[in-house]
């Protein structure tokens, strides 16, 4: 098993364990204003964060939760490895010597920073925080950030099924519950339209490429190439397949025991656009078009989502 | 569930004589009749909605139907006779069909009408409906639910709502606007009121509303329209919209669906 998938999947076991003797108000803790699972973040790590160095050829992948941060941080160690004239998913893809770090940037404990200072380029990270909460080099420094958006519809269903199979997050007795909270800025990360409102005012800046979930489903291949142009990863028609191969829906769910261990199961579900008619409530359905049409529609990203043919019945 | 012998009713022996009231609305048994029976009396005996309070207006009125109190009973009743049921027109006695009778339908639009009859059968305890409410639409959608199919029902009495003995009347007007259809009620049923009876009696249906729909003490107000909306996920009124356009396709009737 790569080293870096033992961590991750190591971290996450760790942080369910701990979940698990917790009551459901300990499950998140609030830093500045905003809510986060108390097992994978700290405010040590908030702290350090702030401090945090980054490179010019860091690549960052930023996304609200639930908008398909695995699946392209799949694609995008790919072509990470592609650049370095590895093969993905074969074992020298893996830096044996280097102790890879949870690839989630403000997740673990506050000594990881310093512990990335000394990985080698190019490092790659994401991360689920607004853009005034993430350390302020990065937009010095100008590294390349991919924002990942997805439709709320999709998001908050995806979200409801999440947090109650995974015992880091509080669990919901009802949809409706859930809703509310989504509603009323009760989610860990935070507000999906505030999240959304901030990230706008970046989405003009060079450094930063806007892509959405719907986008990439429905043409990996484009996307693919897109992205590996964005970071300047030349890309051979092999492989570009062996990429889309690996980032099918199918092939990570099937390898997902390796990748993600026993995560997979809680994080590869449907993969799919949606899904929301199946859970929303035609009343549900008026207040998120209404919220939309206020705080998002107008803005760049809010344009960037076809909200009109993702989450219109 | 027992009720009477159709060949009952459609023999010559249980003849519905002039001008009696036989009400019917289909599905939604509990709400939609319940509040039209309520209605219909104030209008009809001129009542005190007071004294109705006190009264059970279910068990005054009786089904048609339903065995108890039967239909040797309902033959001895004194005229004008009010009369509840739920049956579709082509199982009514023939005087309703020759004119002889007046017939007050109340139709309600079916999303309501389906969440309110989902919650009744769960609610009633000789059906303890188990089923998800999923289930239920599926079946209401399927016409396998008593009664039959709501859609030929409907549109059965839509056929006749120009008929001289027939008022047609919509459950949601009754909350747009109940002084027109106290009016219309009055005019249907020959009763005379002045302008000062008449707006008390507007009233009293006011409160009797109020009460029905708002009062917490019922189960999630289900008198209210557009009460489907917190309910209908979006792929179901999808499936359903579709299911209407089907069944009701040539039909000229409408319903508001939320005010």
């Amino acid at each position: 098993m790569e080293k870096s998938r033992k961590t991750f999947i190591g971290l996450i076991d760790e942080a369910i364990a701990a979940a698990n003797s917790m009551r459901c108000d300990e499950l998140l803790f609030s830093y500045k204003g905003i809510l986060y699972p108390t097992t994978l973040c700290s405010p040590e790590t908030f702290k350090a964060l702030e401090s945090f160095e980054a490179r010019r050829d860091d690549v960052i992948l930023a996304g609200y939760p639930k908008s398909g941060t695995n699946w392209l941080s799949q694609i995008l160690t790919d072509l990470i490895a592609i650049s370095q004239k590895k093969t993905p998913g074969s074992e020298s893809s893996a830096n044996a010597e280097e102790q890879e770090e949870f690839p989630y940037l403000e997740v673990g404990d506050a000594e990881k920073y310093e512990r990335m200072s000394k990985l080698s380029s190019p490092r790659f990270m994401v991360t689920h925080l607004r853009p005034e909460n993430l350390p302020i080099s990065i937009f010095q420094n100008n590294a390349k950030i991919l924002l990942l958006i997805r439709n709320p519809k999709d998001v908050a269903t995806s979200f409801f099924h999440f947090s109650n199979r995974l015992a880091t997050l509080p669990s919901y007795e009802t949809w409706d519950d859930f809703f509310t909270n989504f509603m009323t800025k009760k989610m860990p990360w935070g507000c999906y339209f505030e999240y959304l409102s901030e990230w706008n005012k970046y989405a003009e800046k060079e450094n930063i490429m806007t892509i959405t979930y719907e986008e990439v489903k429905e043409n990996p291949a484009l996307s693919v190439k897109n992205i590996a142009t964005f970071f300047g990863i030349p890309l051979t028609e092999e492989q570009l397949q062996l990429v889309l191969e690996r980032s099918s829906f199918q092939s990570m769910k099937k390898n997902s025991d390796k990748t993600h261990g026993s995560f997979g199961n809680i994080l590869f579900r449907k993969g799919g656009v949606s899904d929301w008619k199946n859970i929303f409530s035609e009343d549900q359905n008026e207040k998120m078009d209404k919220a939309f049409e206020e705080q998002i529609a107008g803005t760049k990203l809010g344009k960037k989502l076809k909200y009109d043919l993702y989450c219109k019945a | 569930m027992h009720f009477v012998n159709l060949d009952d009713l459609c023999s010559p022996h249980f003849l519905v004589s002039k001008m009696e009231i036989v009400m019917f609305c289909q599905g939604n048994i509990y709400r939609g009749t319940g509040l039209l029976q309520e209605v219909v009396y104030l209008v009809s005996q001129g009542a005190d909605p007071d004294e109705i309070g006190l009264m059970n207006i279910d068990e005054q009125l009786p089904v048609l139907e339903y065995p108890q109190p039967g239909l040797d009973i309902i033959k001895e009743l004194t005229s004008p006779r009010l009369i509840k049921s739920h049956l579709p027109y082509r199982f009514l006695p023939s005087d309703l069909h020759n004119g002889n009778s007046k017939v007050i339908y109340m139709a309600r639009n079916p999303k309501d009408l389906v969440v309110s009859y989902y919650q009744f059968h769960r609610s009633l305890r000789t059906m303890s409906y188990r089923g998800t409410f999923q289930e239920f639409c599926r079946r209401f959608m399927n016409d396998k639910l008593g009664y039959g199919s709501w859609f030929e029902h409907v549109q059965e009495f839509w056929e006749h709502h120009m008929d001289a003995n027939v008022l047609f009347l919509k459950y949601e007007d009754m909350h747009k606007d109940l002084a027109t259809m106290v009016e219309q009620l009055v005019r249907f049923l020959g009763v005379s009121y002045d302008k000062a009876q008449l707006e008390s009696m507007v009233e009293h249906c006011h409160q009797l509303i109020d009460q029905c729909c708002n009062a917490e003490a019922l189960p999630v107000g289900r008198g209210r329209v557009g009460l489907w909306k917190d309910i209908f996920t979006v792929s179901m009124n999808e499936k359903f919209d579709l299911v209407y356009k089907q069944k009701m396709g040539k039909c000229d009737l409408t319903f508001d669906f939320y005010l």
